[in-house]
């Protein structure tokens, strides 16, 4: 009984489509689409990957952070100046050096410059026997200072 | 060539020499059922030429993981559809259209493509077909045009015989009203 109906159904209607396309188009689109995915998805060929393959980058990276690490140490002591280069003088220069700059300074500020400084914080001579005196003597300070 | 099996053709693929070439015997085998599937849910041809090339490059991308669990053209037929309706979803979104206004502009398209042959009776008949609802439309066309099975219906959308059954029933029962009326 179904099989009836879609029989008159088909035989009403047909099956065919009422489309139709450009001709040659399926000869065509093989290529069309072969080519869209040779440039989307391009075809890597897969090679026997070894240990050296994985790690060469990380290896390459390392040597150059070495090389770099070696170039800063050598280039920080070779370029430095080093104690062996300074030019040692003698006295005689020493006296030249004096002797030729010796006019910029007048006479008052080379003494000032050599005069031992004022000791202001140590006690004179004198007073240091009075002190000595007073404590043999067994005299009170302030019994002395009401005497004067 | 292009009738070699498709055991052969994927194991093939599989091989990078001949990748490429059991490639396009693929698409050689099934590039026009593929074409007129889609072309009767887009209509357009330049339309039906874009998703075509969409769901081949997808099964180029994809092949390698196919597992061969179902068969290699419900596959492509299950790639096929959703590219399909994808692309009408697309111009759905892109042109701020409801989905009554979209079955509209596909008839329109019918009415006045360039590419159409035939005698009115097929075109009244996709009319008809456009108005119904996206599953049903599709159940009516892979099972009254591709003459496909419902079990490879069933595999190809996903859904159980049993409503596949009921989808065609309802399909022909709505086209032959549409055919009375018009």
């Amino acid at each position: 009984m179904r099989k009836m109906k879609e029989k008159d159904f088909t035989s009403k209607f047909g099956k065919e489509l009422p489309y139709y396309v450009p001709q040659g188009y399926f000869d065509s689109l093989p290529g069309c689409i072969q080519e869209k995915c040779a440039s989307e998805y391009p075809i890597t060929k897969k090679q026997n990957v070894t240990l050296w393959d994985t790690l060469k980058a990380q290896v390459s990276l390392a040597a150059g952070f070495a090389a770099l690490a070696i170039l800063a140490f050598a280039g920080y002591y070779v370029l430095q100046p080093t104690n062996n280069d300074a030019v040692i003088l003698s006295n005689d220069d020493y006296i030249e050096i004096i002797q030729r700059n010796i006019y910029d300074y007048d006479e008052g500020s080379i003494v000032d410059e050599v005069k031992p400084l004022d000791t202001n914080d140590s006690l004179p001579r004198h007073d240091e026997e009075m002190i000595q005196y007073l404590l043999d003597e067994n005299i009170d300070y302030t019994t002395l200072i009401e005497q004067y | 060539m292009s009738h070699m099996d498709d055991k052969e053709l994927l194991c093939m693929f599989k091989q990078e020499d001949t990748r490429s070439y059991a490639f396009n015997l693929i698409v050689r085998k099934y590039q026009e059922r593929l074409y007129w599937h889609i072309r009767k849910i887009v209509v357009s041809h330049d339309d039906t030429d874009d998703v075509i090339q969409n769901t081949f490059l997808k099964v180029w991308k994809a092949l390698d993981g196919f597992r061969e669990d179902s068969q290699l053209f419900t596959w492509l037929y299950r790639i096929a559809t959703n590219e399909a309706l994808t692309f009408l979803k697309k111009k759905r979104n892109r042109l701020f259209l409801p989905l009554v206004d979209v079955e509209q502009q596909l008839i329109s398209t019918l009415e006045t493509s360039p590419t159409l042959n035939g005698d009115e009776i097929k075109v009244r008949l996709q009319k008809a077909i456009l108005t119904l609802p996206e599953k049903q439309k599709i159940v009516f066309n892979m099972k009254y045009f591709d003459e496909l099975k419902y079990e490879e219906i069933s595999e190809i959308l996903g859904t159980s015989v049993g409503a596949l059954k009921a989808s065609y029933h309802h399909a022909v029962k709505k086209i032959e009203k549409l055919m009375e009326d018009d």
